[in-house]
């Protein structure tokens, strides 16, 4: 199994008046783990409920396994979407839930549902409305990666979680990808905890695409360029010349640091240090934040 | 990874189930069942008790389980209108297409019609051997399509007809709410009872079924008329139950 392939072609949904996601367009490669970053109301949990079939796009089209999965049986079956919200039977006890996913699920494998039920601490005969919001995140992440779908989305999954079954949910999540390869989309909030999953990364601001690139190389073209200010203000500005784009600056006294975003090849590095600056990697979240605080600067 | 399987128009493949139909059907039979184990017993102790209290104050001179058929009506009605926004976002959600979902809902929608009608019909039957052990009349209320309760056949396509009647009506109510959200569904509510109303009507059951047909003087044509012509007034309800439903967003609860 290598998973399903995602594609947007020009794809817009509005609710009434309001545009939640504009005219977008990407192509998520199969058998990866994707990050579906942006920030409230940005458009990601629309456009994962068009791509599990929930909905119907208002225009343009997606394509996942190459055709619109909208009522379409088979790439139905082989797509599974986690929800914040659960969806789940409240008077449901957590093994009729299990059984009912597992009736349903095509590639459902019970001794590794039953293993993660054992790491989470949940209890079979606990009512769906008796869980706390923790535990039913935890049966939602039983749920995702228990259906081994060949496109797997969890959206904001960690809800209630606390730190030890966050981390028990992303080694879970990674050794099983390992093994069983599949396309997974991980939207979250928390992107410092999850980024080292990431093999690509789909940022939306404000329903368009603000990044879609490789994890490694978005990685790369983040960094923050720190000295004497009048060096660095003379020295990203020649970068700004060569298309990189200065996301934010902060002072300290003399001292200045400059967050950039763009590609800094070795020799731009080198350069840097004979100036007597420091250039340093930027954590992915910091990234996002900047890329989205002047996201709609960059989208024009 | 292979491109195929277009979308079938409609319903397509008829009453050849797959996976997914039988699994739905399996777990809303099952769910019907774990609530209709108690009703049943119930239903018949309320009638056994009404019929006591009755005959303890005046002779019993009509049927006692004739009017006991109005309560599972309304509730069959109930069941429908939860089913649809408690189970369909949650099969799509694991993967099942609305059309297998609605196709499964059919069948469990028939299949509970007729386990209610031969509840009915077997409550019917006993009556009238304990009214004539008892010799006491056992007078129809209304107007039906069987003539006293031995009829068991013309019984239980009538009560089957009603009770499918009342849980399209209700899967319509549910689907009106569930797609067009409350203000609009709530306004939609009396032509989500059209279908139980068409039926009750045209078979002038019960006291509201009896009144328009008498209100409409219209007389009553043959049984098989009846029969025909409710089988075709259900599947256009369907019809609509279908159309709200094949392509109804699923919301985001929150």
């Amino acid at each position: 199994m290598t998973g399903f392939q995602v594609q947007a072609v020009d794809l817009s949904i509005n609710y009434g008046n309001t545009v939640a996601v504009d005219r977008i367009g990407f192509t998520l490669e199969p058998g990866k783990i994707h990050g579906l970053l942006g920030r409230n109301g940005s458009g990601k949990t629309t456009l994962l409920s068009v791509l599990a079939g929930l909905r119907r796009p208002t225009t343009g089209r997606v394509l996942v396994d190459g055709v619109d999965p909208f009522e379409n049986a088979r790439v139905m079956a082989g797509t599974c979407l986690i929800r914040e919200s659960g969806d789940l039977i409240a008077t449901d006890r957590v093994g009729r839930v299990l059984d009912f996913a597992a009736a349903l699920r095509p590639d459902w494998d019970a001794d590794f549902a039953a293993q993660l039920i054992a790491r989470f601490g949940l209890s079979l005969d606990k009512k769906a409305s008796a869980l706390s919001r923790g535990q039913r995140s935890a049966l939602g992440v039983v749920l995702g990666l228990a259906a081994r779908s060949p496109l797997t989305m969890l959206d904001e999954v960690y809800l209630g979680m606390d730190a030890p079954t966050r981390y028990a949910f992303y080694d879970e999540l990674l050794a099983d990808y390992v093994e069983h390869p599949r396309t997974i989309i991980l939207s979250s909030h928390l992107i410092d905890e999850i980024e080292r999953l990431f093999e690509g990364v789909l940022v939306l601001h404000e329903g368009r695409v603000l990044v879609n690139d490789d994890a490694d190389a978005m990685r790369g073209r983040g960094a923050s360029v720190t000295g004497p200010a009048d060096v660095v203000d003379q020295f990203v500005a020649t970068l700004i010349v060569d298309g990189v784009r200065a996301l934010g600056a902060q002072r300290l006294g003399s001292t200045k640091q400059v967050s950039i975003f763009g590609d800094v090849d070795s020799d731009t590095r080198l350069q840097a240090r004979a100036l007597g600056l420091e250039i340093g990697s930027m954590p992915l979240q910091d990234l996002f934040v900047h890329l989205t605080d002047s996201g709609r600067e960059i989208l024009r | 990874m292979s491109t195929t399987t277009p979308i079938r128009p409609g319903l397509g493949s008829g009453l050849r189930l797959a996976r997914a139909e039988v699994v739905i059907t399996r777990r809303l039979l099952n769910e019907m069942w774990k609530v209709t184990r108690w009703l049943w017993p119930a239903g018949v102790l309320v009638a056994v008790i009404v019929g006591i209290a009755i005959s303890s104050v005046s002779p019993i001179t009509q049927s006692i389980w004739e009017n006991a058929g109005q309560w599972p009506r309304w509730w069959l009605f109930a069941m429908a209108i939860a089913l649809v926004a408690t189970h369909l976002p949650v099969a799509v959600l694991h993967g099942v297409t609305r059309r297998a979902a609605i196709r499964a809902v059919t069948l469990s929608g028939v299949l509970v019609s007729m386990a209610w009608a031969a509840f009915m019909v077997c409550g019917h039957v006993v009556e009238q051997f304990i009214y004539d052990r008892l010799g006491w009349p056992d007078v129809l209320d209304t107007p039906h399509l069987f003539r006293d309760g031995y009829d068991v056949l013309p019984m239980f396509a009538e009560y089957t007809l009603i009770f499918l009647a009342y849980v399209i009506s209700g899967g319509l109510i549910g689907g009106f709410y569930y797609r067009f959200g409350w203000f609009r569904g709530t306004l939609l509510i009396p032509g989500g009872l059209l279908p139980a109303v068409a039926i009750e009507g045209l078979l002038s059951t019960g006291w509201y079924g009896a009144g328009l047909q008498q209100g409409l003087s219209v007389s009553r044509p043959s049984a098989p008329v009846l029969v025909v012509a409710s089988i075709v007034v259900l599947s256009l309800a369907w019809q609509v139950l279908y159309l709200v439903l094949r392509d109804v967003q699923i919301a985001n609860k929150k």
